[in-house]
């Protein structure tokens, strides 16, 4: 049904107007409090618009749009998909989206989000000819938030970060709030449809955390949360559900210069074995703490992670087996320069099995940088210096150092940008020599920009120019060097009323060991596009690329020609 | 690098196609996400593992073990090709998952033999003090070798 009224706004083509457009004169800043409050729940949606009317009252306008692009691909590759993703013939991709929400009187937001799209194009959606992007429904209000659909629970870094399927519910009570979800893990709606091949177990999770501010800048919380999968829903045979239950009570200080988080919890996970009369259970235990502080030209930061191998919670930020340490500081040592630095040591901690016992690889790494301004002498000129280096010593007691210097000039005024870097890696692997390497970079690019404004008129039109370049050698300790070249020049332009243009070409190559042939590659991209009206606008647009020309066993060309209309409301 | 280019991607013949095809795939429902996918797959085929640092918080949980996995991958790694398809965008407090299908396709070096990788990643984008950043990847990730 949801899907119906989508659709019919689409046709008709209308500017949907919201069901509650007349206010009282004091709406624009109810409405702006309210709007707040819903993107604080919704950061990543677009914004809802606030027309201010002639006769002081407010109207929220409602937002939503369809694409269609038709194309065709032609296509030829000496190594078959390996050598492209694409498809030969002639393609469609549909895209719609709606954005619906009314605000009442009260201050409460209802609102509906779908996103779908529709292809017979299998590089676009390789499972099933349409899918589901993003659907949501739900109210926000003064002290609460309701919501179902597509929603991503994210409690804290060890309980609960998450995207699901399902319901999330969050109420304040006075200092203290209560947040609620609960639904399924899956890829997909088609997923859960079955309309898709299904390759993992159906996860049904809960969680809930209950927050209470003792203070504006202090907050005490604790969290529980429980998944299980539901055994026999894939396709492949065999896999075994696994039961996770975890919880973890946490706290953030929050004060004007400086922050301070932490958390602790514990896990409990259960799988039966296949074959095994005994479950495989195990307990993890995982804490973190990161703090920050900064100052008018200083800032410092530094923390702690250390989560067990066998911990296993909801949240995917927290990988299991994992100890480190970390502290850097920002320093703006003069108008004319910053320095930074950030030290680490990282240990990774390998789960113990019956066949293998627990391992660990220890890293040390560093960061150092400084940007440097020339000052008023010189005015848009730049300069960048950076260094990476890391130093790890496997299980086995073999070295790998990964150390990445560069050194960027940059210089920019309001027509004019170049840009010219040198990079240096080395990277030293005891455990892989074949890879040993020194790679050295040189990139540059220089961009002009044309246009017609004047002191007393902005530009009617617009045309830039855009040159850039890279060149990298590759000279392995065994005794290849690998050299990759690539340059593109850009074109691009627009006209009030008229429309916007690009126009890239391309090259570059690839060299070979052993004294086989250079691989070559060209490339030509092309767009227009012109509003038709306020609310329709068009696109046409050409690709064609050839890579590692005249090889007979990498060869691929595509060519990609098509167009597309957008509508929005 | 990425600091000596201002935070924008360099518009280099190896990375237009990628750009285009993570661009020309995705809902505008995803935002800056988005737009921090689409440089992250850049920066990645440029080889530039540095530039990611800008997109990834200092409290990233196994933050030095990534960054080392991914520039192991892009020293063996030419002509790198990351594709999107079925991509789905979970909008949350803050947070956005992204969920997609992808292919990747290089040339091992040194003989440069052809490779095609598939996977599935769940990318959380999390916003702190107004700037979006990465702060997890799970499933499959395109950015290792």
């Amino acid at each position: 049904m949801n899907i119906r009224i989508v659709l019919l706004l689409v046709y008709t083509g209308g500017s949907y107007v919201a069901l509650s457009s007349v206010y009282a004169d004091d709406a624009l800043s109810t409405n702006e409090a309210t709007t707040s409050t819903w993107q604080q729940g919704n950061a990543s949606a677009p914004v809802p618009v606030l027309v201010q009317q002639v006769d002081g009252t407010t109207k929220l306008e409602w937002h939503g749009g369809a694409t269609v692009n038709y194309y065709n691909n032609s296509v030829e590759t000496a190594a078959g998909q390996f050598g492209t993703p694409l498809n030969n013939g002639s393609f469609y991709n549909l895209q719609g989206q709606s954005d619906l929400r009314s605000i009442a009187d009260n201050g409460n937001v209802d609102y509906f989000q779908i996103g779908v799209t529709r292809s017979n194009d299998p590089a676009v959606l390789s499972l099933y000819h349409q899918q589901i992007n993003n659907v949501q429904v739900g109210r926000s209000g003064p002290g609460y938030l309701l919501a179902a659909g597509d929603v991503a629970p994210n409690f804290s870094s060890l309980s609960s970060a998450l995207g699901l399927r399902g319901l999330i519910a969050q109420k304040q009570l006075d200092q203290t709030s209560v947040t609620g979800y609960a639904g399924v893990v899956v890829p997909s709606w088609e997923y859960l449809g079955r309309q898709v091949p299904r390759y993992q177990l159906i996860r049904d999770v809960r969680g809930v955390k209950v927050e209470h501010a003792f203070s504006p800048t202090f907050k005490l919380y604790g969290t529980g949360q429980y998944g299980a999968e539901r055994e026999g829903t894939a396709d492949i045979p065999g896999l075994m559900p696994t039961i996770v239950r975890s919880g973890s009570v946490g706290f953030q200080y929050n004060a004007a210069t400086y922050q301070v988080t932490g958390e602790t919890a514990v896990s409990h996970f259960e799988q039966q074995l296949f074959g095994l009369q005994e479950a495989d259970k195990r307990v993890g235990l995982a804490s973190i703490i990161d703090g920050s502080w900064r100052g008018q030209s200083l800032s410092l930061r530094a923390g702690y992670h250390d989560l067990g191998p066998g911990y296993v919670s909801l949240s995917q930020m927290a990988s299991p087996g994992i100890r480190e340490v970390y502290t850097g500081a920002d320093w703006v040592a003069a108008p004319w320069i910053s320095v930074g630095a950030d030290l680490r040591n990282s240990k990774n901690i390998s789960l113990a099995t019956l066949f293998s016992p627990s391992q660990l690889t220890d890293t040390n790494s560093a960061n150092v940088r400084a940007n440097i301004n020339f000052g008023s002498a010189y005015p848009g000129w730049a300069l960048s210096v950076q260094q990476n280096i890391s130093l790890s010593r496997n299980p086995v007691d073999q070295l790998a150092r990964n150390q990445q210097t560069s050194l960027g000039l940059n210089y920019a005024n309001q027509n004019w940008a170049a840009s010219l870097s040198f990079g240096l890696g080395i990277m030293r692997n005891e455990a892989a020599t074949v890879y040993d390497s020194d790679t050295s970079t040189w990139q540059g690019s220089i961009s002009r920009n044309f246009n017609n404004m004047t002191d007393l008129l902005p530009a009617s039109w617009t045309v830039s120019a855009n040159l850039s370049a890279s060149l990298q050698s590759q000279d392995l300790l065994v005794g290849d060097t690998a050299k990759a070249y690539n340059a593109t020049l850009g074109l691009s332009g627009q006209r009030t009323g008229w429309g916007v243009f690009n126009v890239s070409l391309g090259n570059g190559y690839n060299t070979r060991p052993n004294g086989l042939s250079t691989l070559w590659m060209t490339f030509l991209q092309a767009d227009f596009s012109r509003p038709l009206t306020e609310k329709v606008s068009a696109k046409i647009y050409l690709r064609n690329t050839r890579r590692n020309i005249a090889d007979p066993t990498l060869a691929a060309e595509e060519q990609n020609i098509g167009m597309q209309l957008g509508y929005n409301f | 690098m990425g600091k000596l280019w201002g935070g924008r991607v360099p518009k280099f013949f190896a990375t237009t196609i990628a750009a285009t095809m993570v661009l020309s795939n995705m809902s505008v429902a995803a935002g800056m996400p988005k737009q921090i996918l689409n440089d992250m797959v850049n920066y990645y085929v440029l080889g530039d593992i540095p530039a990611l640092k800008q997109y990834i918080d200092v409290r990233f949980i196994g933050y030095q073990s990534l960054f080392d996995t991914m520039q192991i991958a892009v020293n063996q790694e030419a002509q790198v090709r990351i594709f999107f398809s079925n991509i789905k965008i979970l909008n949350g407090r803050s947070v956005v998952v992204i969920t997609t299908n992808w292919e990747k396709r290089y040339l091992l070096k040194p003989t440069m033999t052809p490779q095609l990788k598939r996977g599935q990643v769940n990318l959380m984008f999390e916003q702190f003090n107004n700037q979006w950043q990465l702060s997890a990847i799970s499933g499959n990730n395109p950015f290792t070798h």
